[in-house]
């Protein structure tokens, strides 16, 4: 202690308290001001390092949790598009069940065909559907329509699918933690199918096409050039001008095959034209209509082959060619297991995505606990505790208006008020 | 005995007692001057020289009485010289709790404008390009966002850069006018002058007089004003005069000073800009004589107490200390690695970007960031190096949101250039939040890596203030001693006054019974 007191050294040990408390009741107002423990970093590091790295992995499971949501949704859309697609291939394959008995006739079959045709559209229009500006089920080719429907001018259709295919490895991911990404899309032709037909190559593995001209071009991938067959020269003219040329489907020999009016295959060997059983033919060449080779999968497979046949069973009905009928009516019932399989395509998918989309109500579930409790443990780090707050508020007040007042009183205590 | 004797003793008494009520009026006068120590005045007995064998009477009659022996400050050396050297100390961290601050106050990160809030911003952008790798909106949202992610980069360089100024200028003339240590070495300088001054003056002036301790407080408290920017040496005479020393570098002797501080650039010093070494500071300072010519030579490295030491030293990165420049350069470790893994991944074979009528892919061959410094080495690869001041958005894909290389095709074969949706670069992207092995980065993400350095500035700021308050704690305990010893104490004062005037009234009552004696004896002979 001390020996001597000075009015002046005890003003400035007051005047030192006084500021103390001013600045420890000034640091309490700031903070209940601002409703933060920390004003600073420096304030306490190791609270301000935790709060920085607890506040992003909040904002980071927020964002996963709009992915979840976007995801699910998503999902429960492809979902309901499964269930409609699944209806209408039911009944389509309820339609070439009835066909394949044998027990119809022509008109009826007529209407059954008409129905058939319907599905076949009402299918495309599934198949294309839209969601969130993009078409489902195009894979990475998200602006481009999946599905195109042509009929010939025999009544064949065919069903072309434009998107990715499943083969180019594209899947659609979305984060919903950290670094793990789940697969949220399929590809038309893995879970509906298409009945396309073959595009023509050459020798050299380059598709073919016609100009307007009728005269062949090739395509070069690797240049991603047009080029004329018979010169090479490059094809300079409108690429929408080009037709594909697609191939013809053929016998085991080699031999071309073709249509006749009444629905039998007629088969040319470059010379002559005969029928399958080797009868030549002997009708007018001009009636025979080329048969395609086709690329057929999954449900717009089955449901595409089913409309050729009932077409070829009709023809051959009205011709009363039971030969033909009988064979296609073998062709409608071995559609029956394609549609199976193609029915099967679509619930698998289903199955998959139920799959996904419980595990990601599972990991919506385990974010939001997460989140809770992070939360919580940010408001542990920064909010203010405003009771306890409040009360070393009120106390150090009382202290500042105590020492206030002491210094006012002891400062007019000198000799001088005696005098 | 003579009544003239008593009559002298009384006249002495009252000149006496007058000049210490003199003392005490200046005690009072200066009670609330800074510095200012309490003056009494020592009084002591006339004693007279009487040769030995005088007789008794002879003694008695003597010429006794009061007398002024001098007139003394309050004091304690021991007290002082520790305050001051307790002071230069306090400065030293008081400054180095100033600089590391301003790092605080720029990189504070709670506020949620900051570069981590950025660059989760930048990584939200980026998962909202991957659910919608097509749409303009959400290629504007990505590159708004990393515009913002490269601003912050270089506003905060930019404030780093000059806060590293702030101390010892950025090696300009103008800058090094306006920083700290040159202000304060002209203050110094100032000082010493006084300090010449009252040293002038002490040698004149009769020690123990109340103008001699008048001086030697007004010296005590230039001596405190200098221990902040220095602890300096310094060595008392008798009279009272100090020789003050920078180390073994004489700055004041007697009423001359030796040496001042001057601060030159350092293209100056070494003659040219050219010939500066690498890793000068940006301002070295030198001791000159009063003609202006050089005595002491770039005294840099002796600079190391005080708030001069710690400006000094505030751009030196030993110790691991975090400086404004060290931070600079972490940022521009992660600005570069941000650049260069988001450049190679937008760039890379197989990455691809939509054309530019955004209906088909085309192969990506833009960078996303651009502004960094490429060399060639010698196998012909180019490196660039991304600094955070220059990090820039390509402005090309600012211009051509298309050029965002969205898709990647991992085998050639299968680059199909209508798949328009296909966002497996984004998702590379998005995978580099977590990725830990970026290069420079100390098995890092970028994240960590910043969080890291905030860390490490704040732990730095915080222990910093926590020293500089407890030191000036102690500075303050010591100064409230000295104050208690050595300043006036007004009940004392008055004391002394009642003292006084009593002692002079009973001199004049004195004074005035012989002179009435005087009057009987005059009276008795006429």
């Amino acid at each position: 202690m001390v020996e001597r007191l000075t009015s002046t050294s005890t003003n400035e040990t007051l005047l030192k308290y006084i500021n103390n408390n001013l600045t420890k009741f000034n640091d309490l107002t700031i903070k209940l001001a601002s409703g933060e423990k920390l004003t600073s970093i420096s304030d306490d590091p190791t609270a301000a390092v935790n709060i920085l790295n607890t506040k992003r992995q909040v904002n980071q499971l927020n964002t996963f949790k709009g992915n979840i949501t976007l995801a699910m949704s998503s999902l429960s859309n492809q979902d309901s598009v499964f269930n409609l697609a699944e209806s209408f291939a039911q009944k389509a394959r309820d339609l070439a069940m009835q066909a394949s008995t044998g027990t119809y006739d022509k008109s009826a079959l007529e209407g059954i065909k008409s129905g058939v045709d319907e599905i076949i559209n009402t299918l495309s229009d599934i198949g294309n559907n839209e969601y969130n500006g993009n078409y489902t089920f195009a894979g990475a080719r998200s602006k481009t329509v999946p599905y195109t429907v042509e009929k010939d001018a025999e009544g064949n259709f065919t069903v072309t699918y434009n998107g990715s295919k499943a083969t180019s490895n594209y899947q659609k991911k979305t984060e919903i933690s950290d670094g793990v990404f789940e697969t949220v899309n399929v590809t038309g032709d893995q879970v509906f199918g298409y009945y396309e037909k073959v595009q023509t190559e050459d020798a050299s593995g380059h598709k073919l096409f016609k100009d307007a001209s009728d005269n062949e071009v090739y395509y070069n991938e690797a240049q991603e050039k047009y080029f004329y067959s018979s010169d090479d020269t490059e094809y300079t003219g409108a690429v929408s001008d080009l037709t594909k040329i697609y191939n013809q489907a053929e016998d085991a020999s080699g031999n071309k095959k073709f249509e006749a009016a009444d629905g039998a295959y007629v088969f040319y060997d470059g010379a002559s034209y005969f029928y399958e059983n080797g009868d030549a033919y002997t009708g007018d060449v001009s009636e025979l209509n080329k048969v395609y080779e086709y690329n057929s999968s999954g449900t717009f497979g089955a449901i595409c082959e089913l409309s050729s046949s009932l077409g070829r069973m009709i023809k051959a009905m009205e011709n009363s060619n039971s030969d033909v009928q009988q064979v296609a009516e073998q062709s409608i019932r071995n559609t029956l297991d394609k549609f199976s399989a193609g029915i099967n395509n679509i619930s698998t998918v289903q199955t998959k995505f139920g799959g996904v989309l419980n595990r990601l109500e599972m990991t919506n579930n385990t974010i939001q606990t997460n989140e809770l409790q992070l939360t919580e443990y940010l408001s542990n780090l920064k909010d203010l505790d405003f009771s306890s707050a409040i009360t070393d508020w009120m106390s150090a007040q009382y202290a500042y208006q105590a020492s206030l007042s002491a210094m006012s009183q002891s400062m007019n205590m000198s000799l001088l008020n005696y005098m | 005995m003579s009544l003239s004797s008593a009559l002298n003793i009384s006249a002495r008494a009252l000149t006496v007692n007058q000049y210490a009520m003199d003392v005490v009026s200046n005690n009072i006068a200066n009670m609330n001057t800074e510095g200012y120590s309490k003056q009494r005045v020592n009084l002591g007995t006339v004693t007279n020289k009487i040769s030995i064998g005088e007789s008794v009477e002879r003694q008695i009659k003597a010429d006794n009485g009061v007398q002024l022996e001098s007139v003394t400050r309050y004091n304690n050396q021991f007290l002082k010289n520790y305050y001051r050297s307790q002071n230069s100390y306090s400065g030293f961290l008081a400054q180095n709790a100033d600089l590391a601050s301003q790092l605080d106050k720029i990189m504070n990160e709670l506020s949620g404008t900051g570069l981590d809030a950025m660059l989760s911003n930048f990584y939200d952008a980026l998962n909202n390009l991957n659910e919608y790798p097509t749409d303009s909106t959400a290629r504007v949202n990505f590159i708004e966002n990393a515009k913002s992610l490269v601003a912050k980069f270089s506003s905060l360089t930019e404030e780093l850069v000059a806060t590293s100024g702030n101390a010892m200028g950025d090696g300009t003339r103008g800058s090094m006018e306006s920083s700290m240590a040159y202000v304060a070495i002209n203050d110094m300088n100032a000082k010493l002058d006084e300090l010449a001054e009252v040293n002038g003056t002490l040698k004149r002036v009769q020690t123990g007089s109340l103008e001699a301790n008048n001086l030697l407080d007004k010296r005590d408290k230039i001596l405190n004003d200098l221990s902040e920017f220095y602890d300096f040496n310094v060595e008392e005479n008798k009279n009272g005069t100090v020789k003050l020393s920078l180390g073994s570098m004489v700055l004041v002797d007697g009423e001359n000073v030796k040496g001042k501080l001057e601060m030159v650039l350092p293209s100056e010093f070494y003659g040219g800009d050219d010939k500066v070494p690498e890793g000068s500071p940006n301002a070295i300072i030198n001791v000159v004589d009063s003609e202006g010519s050089v005595v002491y030579k770039n005294i840099n490295d002796q600079m190391e107490s005080g708030k001069l030491g710690a400006l000094v030293q505030a751009e030196k990165d030993d110790n691991g200390r975090l400086t404004a420049a060290k931070v600079v350069e972490q940022l521009d470790l992660l600005a570069n690695a941000i650049g260069n893994t988001f450049n190679q991944l937008q760039t890379r074979e197989g990455a691809y970007c939509l054309n530019n009528t955004w209906s088909e892919l085309e192969k990506s061959t833009t960078p996303l960031f651009v502004g960094g410094f490429t060399e060639t080495l010698e196998d012909g690869s180019t490196v660039t190096t991304f600094k955070a001041s220059d990090i820039r958005v390509n402005s090309e894909i600012e211009n051509h949101l298309n050029l965002i290389a969205a898709a990647y095709f991992s085998d050639p074969s299968k680059v199909d250039k209508q798949a328009i949706g296909n966002s497996d670069n984004v998702i590379a992207m998005l995978a580099t939040r977590n990725d830990k092995n970026v290069t420079g980065l100390d098995g890092q993400t970028f994240e960590e890596f910043y969080t890291s350095l905030v860390g490490k500035i704040a732990v730095q700021t915080s222990s910093g203030s926590t020293a500089a308050d407890a030191q000036a704690e102690v500075v303050s305990s010591l100064k409230n001693q000295i104050t208690s010893e050595t300043s006036v104490d007004l009940n004392e004062e008055l004391t002394d006054l009642i003292k006084y005037q009593s002692a002079f009234a009973a001199a004049a009552r004195v004074f005035n019974v012989c002179n009435s004696c005087f009057d009987i004896l005059v009276s008795l002979g006429s």
